[in-house]
Parts: structure tokens; sequence; C-alpha cells
């Protein structure tokens, strides 16, 4: 490397090609994405927090809770499995199209697939290819059924009912994705979790609800308070879920612990849009709209259609 | 002067010159490259190939760039099969496909067909009837002979559809054409089921009998 | 301060008549690097310990919650990016500019200069980097890893770093031998990526904000480009130079190593968003990441053949060499973490390892265990050159070597399998979260033993540089101290005395 200026250059090239593959590129895709209106809700998602939880995000970074807590939920690629639960009016129809989706049954002696049935007939398939198929069978007439294969380990934890994606975090500054879990995601925290009281006594100290908790205590974000004798506590101290405080001191959250815990119940992430929509848990083939049991019945009497 | 005695150094006599680490002696040489061997072809072969995987693993997991695909290993049609549409959504989109592969030829991309000879799809009082019985048996086999759309007369052929088409394609191109807003249609959608109803009933016509203005006048619109 | 080679060459350098520079002798480019090299080593020291007892405190908090809890200030989503930050950019960051400084003039064969202007730019990035731990602690971090160095401390440390290292880059350019060595490659690499990297990341998500998950890509970034390009070429560059020089083997392998350094820094750069793999992020962005971390493969496999090349035959020399021992163990590191984080970057163990310990792992492998003990092992070298004698207490180096190393492959064993522990658990959903908790929290718990190890070795060390710096003033003032403690007329006395 006689060449120190080639190396500068082959250097700086390099790390400049790196950021505009991996910050430029995507500033131009996604970076000028504006929040999205939801007719039916009549929202522009995200929704602008309110001021409390505005402030409560700063109290989230200043304690650095995205050091245990991350803010994403992941989806795998979906996959579905399809089952003939029907084969409806028009057999021949349905075995045609049975046939041209899978090939090895295109030999089996059609009449006795009704005999089989609920006939397992994709599994494991791309969503698309399975909702089209899907498509193409309640068409023909037959009902199915499909199944999701996969939503994945998030989801079904309940921490979300679908992936997060870039719309989602498009008024946050700084966005706090976190990159472990030590604790729970918490995209969806505010979803899942709608109690005030829980979640000021999960700070004040996470281990009275569940013994085994890591969560740090933030005692500091709470005021004790000596109560003079007789005197009622306030209507926001500490109570309730077990948790009794001592005798003649009550325990009211600051403002900190207040707009925390406004930001923590602003937390949501389940809007469906675009590129976020999940499909029906499990959608059956009886209830699309075209060829359910309403427009099966004409079928079977074919002569009289010609006058 | 003042060096640490038991640094290192004393008990090993076998290299030359000890190794002066943890206290300045003789400054060891500054270190060089050799030319042992250069860069192994094999492995310039296996990173050459190794590129080429990486392309195809983009390829498979990239979603094809699309700033809508979150989920890698996804496609854009993953995404949009996803998207809740009404059914009539669904033959919409795929009758304008249909449409500009089999009708466009004649009736026009704008629908207008050509004066004297295609009759007019959009605005057309034959297509924006209340039912579409007459439009799916002409479609399905095809119209010969004179015909007044919109009070102009025609008087030419259309071939038959019913081999080519399938009940989802003629419903779909049929749905198309009466709600295409575009064309300042807006009429009911067309369902594979009712194509097939009247596909059964008209079978027994033979195939190439192509329907007369006449004979189709009879046929009521909506059963 | 005396040095043994007390008479002063003097070399003048600075109008070498001939075409060719003559390469100036080692002994008069120690000198020039004395000081400022000194002021950082000090300043490092400093860090290493503080990032030690920080890491400790927060290793602890993570499976006591309860100790401590009353304060603000040492709550773990602060203590946890204090402790990164003094270690990044307190020890390894200065260290790392006190070996290329070094390093560069001792390759070049040219004297360092701008020796004031570097010592205060030391300083200046000194004063930043405390102003911004105590910004953290108070609250102030920007809340996004890596880059918490509030707005008010980050551009200090820039502007300390540009007053140091552009004299390596002027040394580099004065440099005697056209052809740059392996570890000029990667210092010179290293030098101009960073403050490159540190700006843009700083301003993309502090000064002007992208939007949304923008700034976390510029995050993912970031942080490739400072543990790769940064934290591990000076890693790199302190191994292809301690080891050729205390073996007395050359690099067997110009060519592959060559090749290496171009894979790590065009595949090594773009590999950052593996960090995010499956996030909010357009899908392309994750599989061009994961893609180009299985090629940085090709570097590791480089640096892995090259050194071991290296090390055959000099057994005894590891036996003998404390500095050769951690710049051997920096280079096994080096080879385990990146053919892990290449395997680490494929989605599909991703999936597993993702919101795991296998994350902070290997960013622990990246920046401890390449850059902080190759870092150490240069440290141990290069200091008794600047002072001129060698170490007050060998053993205590020893000591630190053993301690150091077993730490780091504690914390390397119980994060990676306890990342696979975790990741297991965090992948059944039918498991609790609580449950989930106690899988992984054993493994989290050794981890303080590794921290604390980690600090007890630091501790030796900085004893060592404070025994050798104390003993060098002694010696350097007992001439002084006795010509003014004796009685005047009997005139100057014969100037040392030995121990």
């Amino acid at each position: 490397m006689k060449h120190g200026p080639l190396m500068f250059l082959g250097v700086l090239a390099a790390v400049l090609a790196s950021w505009l593959v991996a910050v430029l590129a995507p500033h131009f895709q996604i970076g000028h994405e504006e929040p999205i209106l939801i007719e039916e809700l009549g929202i522009n998602y995200p929704v602008d927090r309110p001021g409390e939880a505005k402030q409560g995000a700063e109290v989230y970074r200043a304690q650095g809770c995205q050091y245990c807590h991350t803010r994403q939920v992941r989806q795998e690629p979906l996959f579905a499995d399809l089952t003939v639960t029907d084969l409806g009016t028009n057999a021949v129809e349905t075995r045609r199209v049975v046939a041209s989706l899978r090939r090895d049954l295109a030999g089996v002696d059609g009449r006795r697939l009704p005999e089989e049935l609920p006939r397992p007939l994709l599994k494991h398939v791309s969503y698309a290819a399975a909702e089209a198929a899907l498509r193409r069978l309640t068409n023909a007439g037959a009902q199915v059924e499909l199944t999701l294969a996969n939503l994945g380990p998030d989801i079904a934890r309940g921490w979300g009912a679908r992936r997060t994606v870039a719309r989602d975090y498009l008024r946050d500054h700084p966005v706090m994705l976190g990159q472990v879990r030590f604790g729970p995601d918490l995209a969806n925290l505010g979803a899942r979790q709608t109690n005030e009281m829980r979640l000021y006594l999960k700070l004040y100290n996470a281990r009275l609800e569940l013994p085994g908790s890591t969560m740090p205590r933030y005692p500091y974000l709470f005021e004790e308070r000596r109560l003079r004798p007789g005197q009622e506590p306030s209507p926001d101290a500490l109570r309730g879920f077990g948790f009794e405080p001592p005798p003649g001191i009550e325990i009211v959250p600051r403002p900190e612990a207040r707009q925390l815990v406004a930001y923590l119940l602003s937390l949501k992430a389940d809007t469906l849009f675009y590129e976020t929509y999940v499909p029906r848990p499990a959608s059956a083939g009886a209830a699309a709209v075209t060829n359910g049991p309403a427009a099966a019945p004409p079928a079977p009497t074919p002569p009289p259609a010609q006058p | 002067m003042s060096l640490e005695p038991r640094s290192t150094t004393s008990s090993h006599p076998a290299p030359p010159a000890t190794v002066p680490d943890l206290v300045p002696g003789p400054e060891p040489a500054e270190p060089r490259t050799g030319t042992a061997f250069y860069t192994p072809i094999w492995l310039v072969a296996v990173f050459g190939a190794a590129l080429y995987w990486a392309t195809l693993y983009v390829d498979r997991h990239g979603g094809g760039f699309n700033p809508m695909v979150f989920t890698p290993g996804e496609l854009l049609a993953d995404v949009e099969a996803r998207v809740p549409r009404s059914e009539a959504d669904v033959l919409l989109a795929k009758g304008r496909q249909v449409y500009n592969t089999y009708c466009s030829a004649c009736h026009q991309p704008n629908g207008r067909g050509t004066p004297g000879q295609f009759p007019p799809l959009a605005g057309s009082d034959w297509v924006l009837t209340e039912g579409p019985n007459r439009i799916i048996r002409i479609v399905l086999d095809g119209m010969q002979g004179p015909i007044t759309v919109n009070g102009v007369e025609f008087n030419n052929a259309m071939l038959p559809w019913r081999e080519q088409l399938t009940d989802e394609d003629i419903a779909a191109v049929l749905t198309f054409i009466r709600g295409n807003k575009d064309w300042g249609n807006n009429a009911g959608p067309v369902s594979p089921a009712q194509v097939k109803v009247i596909r059964d009933a008209t079978a027994a016509r033979g195939t190439f009998t192509p329907w007369t203005a006449a004979e189709l006048l009879t046929i009521p619109v909506k059963d | 301060m005396s040095s043994p080679q007390s008479p002063p060459p003097t070399a003048p350098a600075a109008a070498p008549p001939a075409p060719r520079p003559v390469r100036v002798p080692v002994e008069a480019i120690d000198r020039s690097c004395r000081w400022p090299v000194l002021v950082l080593v000090v300043l490092a020291a400093g860090w290493l310990v503080v990032a030690g007892a920080l890491a400790v405190l927060a290793a602890i908090k993570l499976h006591a919650p309860g100790m401590l809890a009353q304060h603000a200030w040492l709550t773990y989503g602060r203590v946890q990016p204090a402790a990164w930050n003094a270690f990044v950019f307190g020890f390894a960051s200065l260290a790392g500019l006190a070996m290329a400084l070094w390093m560069t003039a001792r390759l070049s064969g040219a004297p360092l200069r701008g020796g004031g202007v570097i010592i205060l730019g030391a300083l200046v990035w000194h004063a930043g980097l405390k102003i911004g731990l105590l910004g953290i602690l108070a609250g102030d971090a920007t809340g996004l890893e890596g880059l918490e160095l509030p707005p008010y401390a980050s551009p200090l440390l820039l502007g300390g770093y540009l007053l140091m290292a552009p004299w390596a880059l002027l040394t580099f350019a004065r440099r005697v031998e056209a052809e740059a060595y392996v570890s000029q490659w990667h210092l010179i690499a290293a030098l101009l990526v960073f403050p490159w990297v540190f700006a843009a990341a700083h301003l993309a998500t502090n000064f002007l904000p992208l939007r949304g998950v923008l700034q976390a890509a510029a995050q993912a970034w970031y942080l490739q480009n400072l543990q790769v390009l940064w934290l591990g070429f000076l890693g790199l560059a302190a191994i292809f130079y301690f080891a050729p020089k205390l073996t007395g083997n050359p690099v067997p392998s110009r060519s592959l190593a060559l090749f290496g350094f171009w894979v790590l820094t065009i595949f090594g750069s773009l590999a950052g968003q593996v960090r995010y793999a499956g996030g909010p992020f357009p899908a392309w962005m994750s599989s061009v990441a994961a893609a180009a971390g299985v090629l940085t493969l090709f570097g590791v496999y480089a640096v892995a053949v090259n050194g071991a090349r290296l090390g055959r035959g000099a057994a005894g020399r590891f036996r003998e060499s404390v500095v050769l021992r951690f710049i051997a163990l920096a280079w096994l590191v080096f080879v385990g973490a990146g053919a892990l984080a290449a395997l680490n970057s494929l989605l599909g163990v991703r999936q597993l390892t993702q919101f795991t310990l296998v994350t902070p792992g290997l960013d622990y492998l990246w920046t401890q265990g390449v850059a902080g003990l190759a870092l150490l092992g240069a440290l141990y070298y290069l200091v008794p050159r600047l002072l001129g004698q060698g170490w007050p207490v060998a053993g205590l180096a020893r000591a630190h070597f053993y301690l150091a190393a077993t730490g780091i492959l504690v914390l390397a064993a119980a994060f990676l399998v306890g990342g696979l522990a975790h990741g297991a658990a965090l992948k059944d959903p039918q498991l609790g979260f609580i449950l989930v908790v106690k899988r992984y929290l054993p493994f989290a718990a050794t981890g303080t033993l590794a921290h604390l190890l980690w600090l007890g070795g630091a501790l030796l060390f900085v004893l060592n540089l404070v025994l050798a710096l104390v003993r060098c003033f002694q010696q350097a003032a007992r001439p002084v101290w006795q010509a003014w403690w004796t009685p005047q007329p009997t005139g100057p006395q014969p100037a040392e005395v030995k121990p």
C-alpha cells in the first residue's frame, strides 16, 4: 500500500457507502412519512401524546428504562394452513380447484373427498398463497378454514396484536427501541395495563406484586408524607393491591411519577393500517362475502334460468 | 537503571534475545510483513460465491426493497394479502387485469369503444342495467348483428369467451366495467356465482352461438 | 526524567536534506512521544478504574435491584450507560489514541510533533467526558444506547479529538518508508472513521434528529462502526504490531492482511442493522446488514490465519512476555467474537438471540475483549519505553493478565450461554415472564464476577502505573532535591543513586 491517498479515499468511500445504505437510503424511503389518517377511528395515527405523557417520555429516558425494556414487537413471515370443511354444491368445480392446488391429489378419486372432511389441503404455505387458494375455493362454492400457523412468540405473549412498524415511532424523539429484554416489551403496555395504581406500585416496588422481579425500585419518584392523627390520606396516595403504607404515613407520587405513568399508559401500537394488518385469527370460508350459503341455493336448479 | 530484576528475562535461555516487554531493553526490530503466501485463490473464489449468496439472501429476505414490507422473508404481496378488502374490491382489481388483456383492444382502455365499430361501455345503457343477466350472456357466448347502444346503432360481431374465461374472470371484468368510476359507471358488482348459474343454464345452447340483441332483450336484466 | 540513554542525539528530523528522510532513532521517537502519550495513558488508566467500578455496580444492580435504590443517579438505567461510556470513551479511546500516536511515530520513523496541542486535546476530551458522564448520571443521557453523551458534552470530545488525531496523520505523512505497515492501515482507517462516525451519528440523533426509527438506524450504524472500525481496528493495529515484534516473525502474508482489512472495512461498516434485525425497519435493511455481517467472516478468517501463523514456534515467548499474552488473547477474542458476530447476523439465528444477553455479550467482547485486552498489552509495552524504565512490579502485570483474561472468558461464557437460555425462554410464550427472568438471572449474576475480576486487574494496573510514576518522579527529583538539601559548597552530587 504505497498509495496513502488511495487508502484514505478507499476507507472514506467504504464508510460513506455504508452511511448511504444504512441511513440515507432509508431516509429517502421513509424519512418523510406523515401520520396516517385512519377514517374509521377519526384519528391521525400515531396520535400525538398529551402534554403530561410527553413529559413522561423524558422521565422514561432519564431513568434509562430502555436499558431493560424493548419497545418493538416482532413477527415472523406469516404462514397459514388451509382446511376444506365442505365441498359445497359444485363438487366437480371444487375438485378441479383442489387438483390445481395440490397436484398430488389430482388422481384421487373425487367421490371420496367429502367423506374425509375436514381435509387439510395446504400446510405452512405463505399467507398470500393461502389467501389466494381460499378465494378460489370459496368462489367454487366450497367452505374452507384458514388458520394462521405462526404469529410469533411476541404476539402469543400478548405483547401486541401486530408487529411494530416505522410509522409507530413517528412522533418519538429519541426513539427508544431497546435492545435487551431484561423486562417485558412495553410497545403495548398501555393497551394491556390500564390501571394507574398498579403502575405506580410497580414503580414504587415491583416486588410487591411479583416477588422475583428484578425491576429496580424508584422510591425517589414518590414522596413520603407524615399524616397528622386523624388526617385522611390524599386520594392519589398509594394503596390497594395488597399494599398498605406504614401507619401514619402516606406515599404520594411526585410529578415525575405521574408523567411517567401517563406516558406508559399512552404506549399503544395496536392501530391497524396498510403495512400492519394481521388477518382475523381464523377466517372461515363460510363467512366470506360472496359464496356463503345465501348464494349457494340457486345453483342446484339449472334449467329454469333459460326463459 | 533500576530495572526490576525478576522481570520476565532470566529463566529462559533458549531464544537468542529474551523478549523485553515490561522493561525497556534492546528494542526489537519494527515489525515487517512477509510474503509467505498470497491470498489463496480458493479464498477469493469462496468469497465470490459468498457475494453471490449474499445477493440471493437479500433477494429472499429483503421484501423487494419495498418500504412497506417490514418482516424479513415477506413480499409486498404477503402484506397486501392481509389487507382486508370487500370481495368487490378484489374482483375490481382482477377485472382491470382481465379487461386490459381481452377487452381493451376493441372497447378501448377508456371504455368509449370505437364509433361506428365497437359500442362504448362507459355510460352504456346495456352495461348499467339493474342486473347483469344480459351482459353475462354476451361475454359468455358473444354477440352478433345490429344493436342499439345509447341510441346509436352498431352492427358488428363480438367473440365468445366461454372457453377462455372462468366464472371468476367474467365476474371480475364485469364488476370492473359496471363499477368503473373513472368512466362514470356506478353499477353493482357481479359475483362468480351469478356467472356460473348462467353458464350452466346456457350450456345447452352449444358453443359458438352468439346472441342477438333481439334475443337478449327478451331476458330480464335481473332474476 | 533521566533516561538511560542520556546522550541526546537531538535528531533534527525537521530538515532532512536527502531525498529520502532518515529513520530517526527509536529513543528520540519515544522521547518525542513521552509527555503527550503519558498524559493520555494516565487519563485512560483513571477511566479504566472508573469504568470498572461503574460496571460492577451496574452488574450488581441487575440481580439485586434493591441495592442503593433510593439514589436516582445510581439507578441501573444511568449507571449502565455511564460504565459503557467511561470504558469506550475514557479508557479504550484515550488508550487507543495514545497507542496510535506512539505507534504511528514508531512505524513512520519520524518523531511525533504537536505535543502541547495533544495534551490540550486530551484534557478537553477528558473534561468533556467528565461533564458528559455527570450528565448521564444526572439523567441527561440522550436515550440512545451508545450515543448517551448529552449534547453539551459530545462536541467537547470531538474538539479534543481534532486536537489530537491529526498529529498522527501528519506524522504518518512524514513517514520514512512509502509502504505503510499493516498496523498503519488499521490505525489510519480508525483515526479517519471515528470523528466522522461520531459526528454524523450525534448530528442525526440529537442535533438535527432524523425522523422516527431512522434515529435508531443511525445509532445502529454508529455502534457497528465504533465497535469494528474504531475499537476493533485499534485492537488489530496492536495485534499486528506487537505479535510480530515480540515473536520475531514477520506477518506471514501481506496480501491476506490486505484482503482482510478491506473486507472488514467495507462489510463490517455495513452490518450495523443486525442489532435491530426484524425490528420496525423495512425488511431490506435487516437483510442487507445480515448478508454483510456474514461476509465479515472472510476478514476474520484472514486475521485468524495470519495470527495463527505468527504464533507458530513462539510458545516460549508467550510464557515470557505478558504483553504477548494480552495480544494473543485479544487476537483469540477477535477471531471468536468475529465468527460469532457473523453467525449471529443471520436472521434465523437472530430470532433466537435478539433481545437476549447475547447482544451485550458480543458488545463486551468487542469493547473489552478485543480493544481492552489489546490496548492493555500495548500500554504495558509502551509505558516503560516512555519512562525509560521498567514496570516496578512485573508480578502485578502478570496477575492483571490472569484477572482480565478470566474476567473476559467468564463474561463471554456467561452471556453467550445465558443468552441462548434467555432466547429459548423468550421464544416460549407459555413461559410467564417471571420464569424468563429466572432463566437468565444466574448468568447475568455471573457477569458481576467477571466485572469484579476485570476491576481487580484494572486496580493492579493503576497501582503499577502509580508506582512507576512515583519512582520516576523520585529519581528525577532526587538530584534536584539533594542539590537543594546538601550544603551549598559541596557542589553537585554524582547524579543518581541506585535504589
